[in-house]
């Protein structure tokens, strides 16, 4: 998978994740949807860095310290945050469920937990976005600034075809 | 057929997960003394009869507000900025020691 796929891919996630954590922004019927879909693509992410995860992993417990391993606890927590969040989610969901023929009743603990988990997931995708940070910065200027900075240069007047005054001194 | 097997252990982790939430609210509704196990709670109604809570709106259902929306995305972005300002901060304060080996996340 190459890594602007990648980043396109993350970016994707990060606007669905934005649009999901503010459900007054798309009602709460798109918010519902859209955290599924969100959850699709999750799996997704999670498919394409498989072999991160399990290198990682079976690497967990022989070092001491090291970055991939705080990585790795991140991600793990950021996964049950958002597992948790979308699962109580469901709980409360008027649109999904009811789309799928199942009826429950509210629990309030639910409501408490899927705020918790969701400022938990905004949290955990912070501290995700710092660790990667720079992969981050290096590829949006690899894949996003450069090719949109070069559209504005392409449209200008190449400083080649310019006239540029010269002043000639006639030696005497 | 690797991928099938991928997608399947990512639900059933999943489904843990959200087994041991499921598990977490029954207990303390019954550690509080409640006998429906995550069901609603119940209200008295005018004529003194229990009836179920209504379920919580979460917001318009129609549509939502773009100015409170915006404004709740502006909200998380900055949110998400100063984590991530004080954890680069931390970093480098502390001279990046978790870079002494790093497994490329990314490819």
């Amino acid at each position: 998978m190459s890594t602007k796929t990648n980043l396109m891919l993350d970016l994707t996630m990060f606007g669905a994740f934005l649009a999901v954590s503010n459900p007054h922004l798309t009602g709460a019927t798109v918010h519902e949807w859209l955290a599924i879909s969100l959850a699709g693509v999750v799996i997704t992410h999670l498919l394409l860095h498989w072999d991160w995860v399990i290198k990682v992993g079976k690497e967990f417990f022989k070092k001491l310290w090291h970055q991939s391993r705080l990585n790795f606890v991140v991600n793990t927590l950021f996964f049950i945050a958002m597992t948790g969040s979308l699962f109580s989610g469901l709980m409360i969901s008027q649109s999904v469920l009811s789309t799928l023929g199942i009826q429950l009743d509210v629990s309030s603990s639910w409501k408490s937990i899927h705020s918790l988990m969701s400022d938990a997931s905004v949290l955990l995708l912070g501290l995700h976005f710092a660790l990667h940070f720079k992969w981050v910065v290096t590829n949006m200027g690899r894949y996003v600034v450069n090719p949109i900075r070069g559209l504005f240069q392409r449209g200008s007047v190449p400083q080649v075809l310019t006239a540029q005054p010269v002043r000639v001194e006639k030696s005497k | 057929m690797k991928i099938i097997l991928r997608i399947i252990i990512i639900i059933t982790i999943g489904s843990i997960i959200a087994g041991a939430f499921s598990l977490g609210v029954n207990k303390s509704s019954n550690a509080a003394g409640l006998d429906n196990g995550g069901q609603a709670p119940a209200t008295i109604g005018s004529n003194g009869q229990s009836q179920p809570m209504a379920r919580p709106d979460g917001g318009d259902r129609a549509g939502g507000s773009v100015t409170q929306g915006v404004a709740g995305v502006l909200g998380t972005l900055v949110k998400i900025t100063g984590i991530t300002i004080l954890v680069l901060a931390i970093q480098k304060g502390f001279g990046q020691p978790g870079n002494r080996k790093l497994i490329s996340t990314q490819e």
